[in-house]
């Protein structure tokens, strides 16, 4: 073999174990095998008291899904509920990592009353990062006519002591950056245009201008005329 | 032609000929240059004072000054101007670490102690550099030397690092020998008195010696290493001389410890090696990491300590014993070989007096001291470097520059305060632009027109008003009568007071260090200074700064609150003052904890002043001024306060609301977001200003529909920083509801890092960035909209609203590095925005915002024409008509305060960094006033020549009619 065909044989089985290699790291990064850890909880001054709802692994996320749980509330809870949403006290969610400290861990509210009127339905929203890892918890109240209801098992109803709840997994969008390449291709067909326009015409000369020449010609007849006229007489 | 006509001819001809001329003269004048704008230059804080003993050349006597920002600078002594000034590269690469000057020469030593950089003294022009190895070290040290005991000018420069001395030749650069050393923390470079190079090193528990030769460097012995309880980085060392046939010493001081170590450079077995603590000698309370200043001085074994603005004057005898000569609050210097300057602080008045020093004790050469007045705003004085001088007489009444806790810089010459600059204004690190007071008479005016009360009262009232209003004019115009036999000036203008258009204002600004500065708005000057006491900015929190009232509200006068921090137990501290006069308005409030979160309460008590709150670590919520107990601020602290916070450090944001828990308000967790993880860190957190006019609720399209824009003004913009798998950078913005902390937006640039700088205002977001990719600063634009539904509500309610908005975003390259951005503000927020842009260049100039309109199209329809679309570029033009301070460039902008004047047209603009430059700027063209363009003369002299026009003719009709009635 050729050194050429060595070094490009090299070049290519490199090139192609660096690709494994980065891609086994992602995906091991991504198979990550972490919980996350949803928990409720009622207003308790000054301290929450939180209590778990269902755990979610962090490889089943996938952005843009939404993914249900059910927890059967007990006699206690669903009272608790209540009372808040009498006394106009708010509701808590929050979702804490796997590993993480005491102290780290993402939490939304809403209005007890919102999850009496959706018929315990939560509608939470897990905001990930570029490696799907969940850094913010949203809970909100889910609309009659929302779609995702029809993944629910069952019919929603305040009388059963069961809470169901609704995850949808968003990601960040992709930040904008200059269209350089749109704005080469604008030029390009403004140029193309120009010349287009600059080489298209392939009229003669008489073609082009005659509404100028004729004219002028006519001007100068006439005057010859009236001029030669004017000596003969 | 009657007489009388002609004469009115030539009255007319020659005036014409006057206004001619006068037009001419006018039109000379550079165009507004200066008119509404100023802008001054700084050094920073100094962090040394070179002298040259032997500068020839020049009329001019010159000080060479080195700071803490990185800027090397000439100072004429005789006026206290820059002469010339060096801003040097910005971060580690410009940290100045020694500095010498030569006959021709000023040398600073750059880069971690790699490079050799060195400036004519003159002109500032750079002359040569040399970059020499060495690992990362800060601590290198270079001196100037006389290769011979017969030449007194020194003619090379040795300088040392971690390993290595070297000797350069002076004007030329040319390496003359190199050494190479035991690696040391600290490097240590003395000449001593018989011409030997001492080159010492600090190593942890560790003082080497070693002795050269200054001509060779050749080890003059082994070298000596002495074990001592030292720590490099807090440590600085002098050498001291006890008597010219001993051998000296070398006296270090360790701050950290406040401990005095003495070490022969002998290489005999040092007996006498001393430590003392600071408070055996003479009982100076040291606070460990306060500036302590070691001084040696050309007395044999005499030297000083100074630190919290006391000076202690210490002698090493020759076996090595330290004694204390005399304690003083204040500073020594020594003059002479036997002659020392005193410089002793006492009720606001500097004494100078010089001593004579017999080897016991200081005798006063004078009885009477010299004084100049030391104002508290000064702080401590903190060194004193005496300028050389041909005089023999130089001891008895000596000139020395002198640098103060509070960061003035001033000499004393001629028994007087000659200058004093301010250098404290290249620190400041909070703004804000404060409406002046209205004039007494236009208060009474206002009272005059209060409709309270009946009819006979009002009337009376009116009445007494005018008497008062006349009597304040005749005060008025008595005071400046009495001011123009004073200074000449007839209109000078002493007190602050709101102009028509409120164009005038004062700058409100202090400093980390605690120092705070008003400004007149006009032409910079300082109106007042206060140093605070123990004020220090908290840890891994910026100062805040708060108007609770401003001077609109006569009689009571303007207030402000300074939030910091105790330096000495990091717990919170509130400084209340009025911010027209300086003047401090309550006690300073010290709080048991550090503060977490702070703000305005938007609640007006009766007489207009708006309460803070102030959140400490442990979640406690307190109300300041505490004595403010109105039921609607309970009711609003209660029902409408929600606090967010996010933490530097951990990157968690948490949101607050407050309840009465024990009859205290307490702070309860609502939300929390962990918005980094390992390897990301927050870089900005920007929220919306408080009072964010908006220009209109949405955008007419060509199709005459509305888009409806989403402004939340409890959005906040949070930038993080973080790498990938592969090492590559990326940028995160995140928009995040401050009550909810619902999350608004989120996006990822690949590839880009900061420094990212955020303007966030009505329903849009602008950020820079560095994109490596392409190596190149950008900026990108996120606008947001509701639709094209009409909201139901007149307000917006983060509470209530669940709607995400639709995004549009869009990103452009930027020509220039971004020190600072901002947006101008206006009174009423109709103005059309433009970008405030500081460059790294030096210019500040101005974008206009419809040019980063992320709806621009590539392909610009009809529709979008009408619109007013401009066709898509991706790179922002930066036009040099543009730049707002023209020639006047301004560096290491760190922040911009704009606001608006009494014109909705016109918005202020402060830029602050290493200098300061203020003007103002019409985004929208001034459409409120005529400009300063307008031809008042043309206007003047149309109106004239009709006045007189119409009396000739209306003479001449006379004239025709009477001719007529006789025919």
């Amino acid at each position: 073999m050729e050194p050429l065909a060595y070094l490009k044989t090299f070049l290519f089985h490199a090139v192609i174990s660096q690709i494994f290699f980065a891609a086994s790291k992602v995906g091991a990064q991504r198979q990550e095998e972490r919980t996350l850890t949803i928990q409720h909880c009622f207003e308790n001054e000054p301290k929450l008291r939180c209590k778990k709802v269902t755990d979610l692994q962090l490889t089943s996320l996938r952005i843009n899904q939404t993914q249900i749980f059910s927890y059967l509330l007990t006699n206690a809870e669903k009272e608790q509920i209540q009372s808040a949403a009498d006394k106009g006290e708010l509701y808590f969610v929050r979702a804490r990592l796997e590993g993480e400290q005491e102290d780290v861990y993402m939490q939304s509210f809403c209005k007890a009353t919102d999850v009496v009127k959706s018929l315990f339905v939560l509608g939470i929203t897990l905001h990930v990062d570029l490696f799907v890892r969940p850094y913010a918890v949203e809970i909100g109240p889910v609309a009659q006519g929302d779609p995702r209801l029809e993944l629910l098992l069952e019919e929603p109803s305040d009388k059963p002591l069961l809470l169901m709840g609704l995850i949808s997994v968003h990601g960040s969008q992709t930040g904008p950056s200059p269209d350089l390449e749109g704005y080469r291709k604008k030029l390009a067909k403004e140029r193309a245009e120009k010349m287009a326009a600059e080489t298209g015409d392939n009229r003669s000369f008489l073609a082009k201008y005659w509404m100028y020449i004729v004219p002028v010609v006519l001007f100068m007849l006439f005057s010859g005329q009236m001029g030669g006229g004017g000596a003969a007489a | 032609m009657s007489p009388f006509l002609r004469y009115l001819y030539g009255l007319l001809c020659t005036v014409l000929f006057l206004l001619s001329i006068s037009q001419v003269i006018e039109a000379i004048h550079e165009d507004q240059v200066g008119l509404n704008d100023w802008s001054l230059q700084f050094i920073g804080r100094p962090l040394e004072v070179l002298v040259s003993a032997t500068q020839t050349g020049s009329s001019k006597s010159l000080a060479f000054i080195y700071s803490e920002q990185n800027v090397l600078a000439a100072i004429d002594t005789k006026h206290g101007e820059i002469v010339w000034r060096h801003v040097l590269e910005n971060g580690e690469n410009g940290t100045i670490n020694s500095g010498v000057v030569l006959e021709d020469e000023v040398c600073v030593l750059l880069n971690r102690g790699r490079l050799l950089r060195c400036f004519d003294t003159l002109t500032g022009s750079f002359k040569w550099e040399k970059l020499f190895g060495g690992q990362d070290t800060h601590l290198g040290k270079c001196i100037a030397v006389s290769d011979s005991k017969e030449r007194k000018a020194p003619n090379r420069i040795i300088c040392a690092n971690d390993d290595r001395i070297i000797s350069f030749a002076s004007r030329s650069g040319n390496v003359q020998w190199e050494s190479k050393c035991a690696k040391a923390q600290k490097r240590l470079l003395f000449q001593s008195l018989s011409g030997e190079l001492i080159v010492g090193g600090l190593v942890e528990n560790k003082i080497s010696v070693k002795r050269l030769s200054v001509s060779t460097g050749e080890a003059k012995n082994a070298g000596v290493d002495r074990s001592a309880i030292v720590h490099p980085s807090t440590t600085d060392c002098r050498l001291v001389q006890p008597a010219s046939q001993v051998p000296p010493y070398l006296i270090c001081f360790d701050s950290s410890t406040s401990r005095l170590f003495s070490h022969s450079t002998s290489e005999v077995a040092d007996k006498a090696q001393k430590d003392l603590r600071l408070e055996d000698l003479g009982g100076i309370a040291h606070t460990t990491g306060d500036g302590v200043f070691l001084n040696s001085f050309p007395t044999d074994g005499l030297f000083s300590v100074s630190t919290n603005g006391e000076s202690l004057l210490l002698h090493l005898s020759a076996d090595g014993q330290i004694k204390l000569i005399k304690k003083v609050t204040g500073f020594y210097a020594g003059c002479s070989e036997t002659d020392v300057v005193i410089v002793e602080l006492a009720d606001q008045i500097a004494s100078v007096r010089v001593a004579k020093y017999d080897g016991n004790s200081l005798t006063p050469q004078a009885e009477e001291a010299l004084t100049f007045p030391f104002s508290t705003s000064h702080g401590s004085l903190e060194s004193v470097t005496l300028l050389p001088s041909k005089d023999v007489a130089n001891c008895i009444r000596p000139a020395f520059l002198f640098l103060t806790e509070g960061d003035v810089l001033g000499l004393f010459s001629q028994g007087k305060l000659a200058w004093k600059r301010e250098e404290g204004l290249a620190r400041l690190s909070v703004t804000a632009i404060v409406d002046l007071p209205i004039s007494d008479i236009e208060a009474l005016v206002e009272e005059e027109f209060e409709e309270k009360g009946s009819f006979p009262v009002r009337f009376t009232k009116r009445l007494v008003s005018q008497g008062l209003q006349l009597k304040k004019i005749l005060e008025l115009a008595g005071k400046r009568v009495m001011s123009g036999l004073r200074i000449g000036k007839y209109f000078h203008k002493e007190q602050l007071e709101r102009d028509y258009f409120n164009t005038q204002k004062i700058i409100v600004s202090a400093t980390e260090s605690g120092k705070i500065f008003g400004l007149d708005s006009r032409n910079g000057d300082v109106v007042y200074s206060s140093l605070l006491k123990n004020f220090a900015k908290p840890k891994d929190r910026s100062i805040q700064f708060y108007i609770q009232r401003t001077g609109a509200h006569a009689p009571f006068p303007s207030q402000s609150v300074l939030v910091g921090a105790d330096k000495r137990t990091g717990n919170g501290l509130l400084y209340f003052f009025d911010c027209i006069t300086g003047e401090q308005l309550d006690q300073p409030v010290t709080l048991n904890r550090p503060i977490l979160q702070s703000g305005l309460i938007p609640v007006m008590s009766s007489n207009h002043l708006e309460a803070i709150f102030v959140l400490d670590s442990d979640l406690n919520l307190s109300i300041y001024p505490e004595n403010l107990d109105m039921p609607e601020i309970t009711a609003f602290v209660k029902d409408s306060l929600h606090i967010f916070d996010v933490c530097s450090k951990t990157g968690v944001a948490r949101g607050y609301r407050v309840k009465l828990v024990n009859k205290a308000w307490k702070a309860v967790e609502v939300w929390s977001a962990t918005l980094t993880t390992a390897g990301e860190a927050v870089l900005t957190v920007s929220p919306k200003r408080p009072h964010d006019f908006v220009h209109s609720q949405g955008r007419v399209l060509a199709d005459r529909r509305v888009l409806y824009k989403y402004i939340n003004p409890n959005l906040v913009a949070v930038t993080v920083q973080g790498t990938d798998e592969g090492k590559k950078p990326y940028l995160k913005i995140v928009g995040l509801d401050g009550i909810t902390g619902r999350v608004v937006f989120s996006q990822v640039h690949r590839r880009a890092r900061g420094p990212c700088h955020v303007v966030h205002s009505e329903h849009w977001v602008m950020y820079t960035y560095w994109n490596e990719k392409v190596r190149s600063n950008e900026i990108g634009v996120i606008e947001m909209y509701r639709g094209f539904e009409k909201p139901n509500q007149t307000y917006f309610s983060s509470l209530e609203s669940f709607e995400k908005p639709e995004l549009s975003s869009v990103a452009f390259k930027l020509p220039g590095f971004i020190s600072a951005i901002s947006d101008t503000v206006t009174v009423e927020g109709i103005t059309h925005k433009n970008l405030i842009v500081a460059l790294a260049s030096g210019s500040v100039t101005q974008i206009p915002k419809v040019l980063l309109d992320p709806r621009r199209p590539m392909f610009p329809t009809q529709a979008e024409r009408e619109e007013g679309l401009i066709p898509y570029a991706p790179e922002l033009p930066l036009v040099t008509e543009n730049i707002i301070n023209y020639y006047k460039k301004v560096y290491r902008i760190r922040g911009i305060k704009t606001a608006g004047a009494g014109l909705e047209s016109i918005s202020l603009v402060f830029t602050y960094g290493i200098d300061l430059f203020f003007t103002r700027v019409t985004p929208s063209a001034l459409f409120d006033v005529l400009s300063d363009s307008f031809d008042y003369w043309i206007l003047t002299v149309v109106m004239l020549v009709m006045t007189i026009a119409s009396v000739i003719v209306r003479h001449m009709a006379n004239t025709k009619a009477l001719e007529q009635a006789w025919k």
